[in-house]
């Protein structure tokens, strides 16, 4: 383990070759959250809009 | 003993047939299907009897190859994008698309288009998937960019082990095979996607530590396997120019690497599994294996999975037995470090038949389910778009009748039998002492073929019939 950390200069360039995939997935990390916070704004306005006092259903008939 | 032992191993894993796939009727045949077995029995003893008699020293590793044309450095760049594109289709419609296998485009571009036509592709035009891989295509870019960026960041490779060989390919062929046969959610859209990126990682990961080059011919699985079945095409590319050649002659220049039998074995039993799970022989195995694990506390699911693992695992050994049999056989007076050498040499005359199953087992699939492909392309996702106006294709199931399915099960099986015994019989002349002891060598081989054939052909009717 140690001889293998002490070569870490020998071996840590080639990882350079996962940087690729390591740049998708970021990519796609990110897309997905992006995704899921567009997909919460309308609930989360519907909610509100729904739960408001002042909607048409929810003001007292005269 | 041993010619009886091997032969019913061939029984226990003959029915490497098309019935999993064929969806077309009944097969209008000019004579009773029992007939056809017997000829292609008798072909394959004639072309036994033909070798001993006018092939007397080793041909095919001598055949030259011709130079054709000079494939400019564009065609690599071009093919490289369209594979990396493709993975990008695979892992964005998995991930973002809808969940049903037929509403989706990932398992139809992965289990048809990709595990099926890059071999048949690779049949009649060579190694393509050298150039289309996109790990291969990644991994070079990536150190194409490196090496502008920073010249000298890369360091040389460590030297790819002799005695690992093919085997992370076999690994990596059987844990394929589990995803399409055995394990259910292998199928689904967003799995597929998932594994793909895994699979993508740990090719780039090897090509780092061992070269991409040397990775890509030995641990890379499907780059092993299409290009063992493209050594079977008339074509090939060498130093950026393309070569036409006797089809099949690279086999006998193929070197004895450690693991090529293992990958050609895995590719034999899975598709040899992919019939024999719809057989009644598997469905009572299936159903007592389910019992026993549900007994012991898991669900009907994982049972069904294990019983899957079990016939996928059993068909494996059976086949891997029968070779190693028929290996024993050739040459009983050999040294256990000699007979190793033989499995590793003989290796190559499984490919033929290999792939010989592969378009048997598949045609239908490909020639039926891969027009899917096309309507799928329009709509990757399953939302609704219509990139190409083919979102509402449907599948013609005229293209071809059952009655030339039949034919094409008959010669890829007829083909791939015959093209093993020339490939054994070539190599056997190299490994022996004389013509008459490498016939001899080769007399166990006709019987396996023979058994092959006419256990395959007799199975294919009864799935056409």
């Amino acid at each position: 383990m140690i001889s293998v950390l002490a070569h870490a200069s020998h071996w840590l360039a080639q990882a350079i070759y996962l940087a690729p995939l390591v740049l998708l997935v970021g990519i796609l990390v990110v897309t997905q959250v992006r995704d899921r916070r567009a997909r919460r704004q309308p609930e989360s306005a519907a909610m509100t809009n729904a739960g408001a006092p002042n909607s048409s259903e929810d003001r007292p008939v005269p | 003993m041993r010619v009886v032992l091997a032969a019913s191993a061939a029984l226990l894993i003959a029915p490497a047939s098309a019935s999993a796939h064929g969806v077309v009727g009944r097969a209008d045949l000019p004579i009773p299907p029992s007939l056809f077995a017997a000829g292609a029995a008798a072909v394959l003893v004639l072309s036994f009897v033909a070798l001993a008699a006018l092939w007397s020293r080793p041909r095919l590793a001598k055949l030259p190859a011709k130079s054709l044309v000079l494939l400019p450095r564009w065609v690599d760049v071009t093919l490289g994008a369209l594979g990396v594109a493709l993975l990008a289709a695979v892992v964005v419609a998995g991930l973002w698309g809808a969940q049903g296998e037929r509403e989706n485009l990932a398992p139809t571009l992965v289990f048809i288009v990709f595990w099926v036509g890059v071999p048949v592709v690779s049949l009649v035009f060579g190694d393509v998937f050298r150039l289309l891989s996109p790990w291969r295509a990644i991994a070079r870019a990536t150190a194409w960019l490196a090496g502008k960026a920073v010249p000298g960041l890369l360091t040389a490779p460590h030297p790819y082990p002799w005695r690992l060989g093919r085997w992370p390919a076999a690994a990596g062929l059987f844990a394929f095979a589990v995803c399409e046969l055995v394990w259910a959610p292998g199928r689904e859209p967003d799995t597929l996607a998932v594994l793909a990126l895994l699979y993508l990682g740990a090719q780039l990961a090897g090509m780092a530590i061992f070269g991409i080059e040397a990775w890509s011919r030995n641990g890379d699985a499907f780059g092993v396997w299409f290009t063992l079945v493209a050594a079977l095409s008339p074509f090939k590319r060498r130093e950026g120019s393309l070569h036409v050649r006797v089809p099949g002659s690279r086999l006998a220049r193929e070197p004895s690497i450690p693991g090529t039998a293992a990958v050609l074995c895995v590719m034999i039993a899975s598709t040899a599994f992919d019939s024999l799970r719809e057989t009644e022989l598997f469905a009572s195995f299936g159903v007592t294996v389910q019992q026993l694990v549900v007994g012991a506390g898991t669900t009907h699911a994982s049972g069904l999975a294990l019983a899957m693992l079990a016939g996928l695992i059993l068909t494996l050994i059976a086949v891997a037995l029968t070779y190693l049999a028929a290996v024993c056989c050739m040459s009983e007076t050999a040294t256990k470090r000699r007979r190793r050498e033989l499995v590793r040499a003989m290796a190559p005359t499984l490919v033929p038949i290999a792939a010989a199953y592969l378009v048997a087992h598949y045609f239908s699939l490909l020639a039926f389910s891969g027009q899917d492909a096309w309507r799928l392309a329009s709509d990757p996702l399953g939302a609704g778009t219509d990139f190409f106006g083919t979102a509402s294709a449907g599948i013609d199931y005229s293209v071809v009748s059952a009655t030339a399915l039949w034919y094409v099960q008959l010669g890829a099986l007829l083909i791939g039998h015959v093209f093993g015994l020339v490939l054994g019989h070539d190599r056997a002349l190299e490994l022996h002492e004389g013509a008459s002891a490498a016939t001899r060598s080769q007399l166990v081989m006709l019987v396996l073929m023979v058994c092959f054939t006419v256990l395959g052909l007799s199975l294919l009717s009864e799935a056409s019939a």
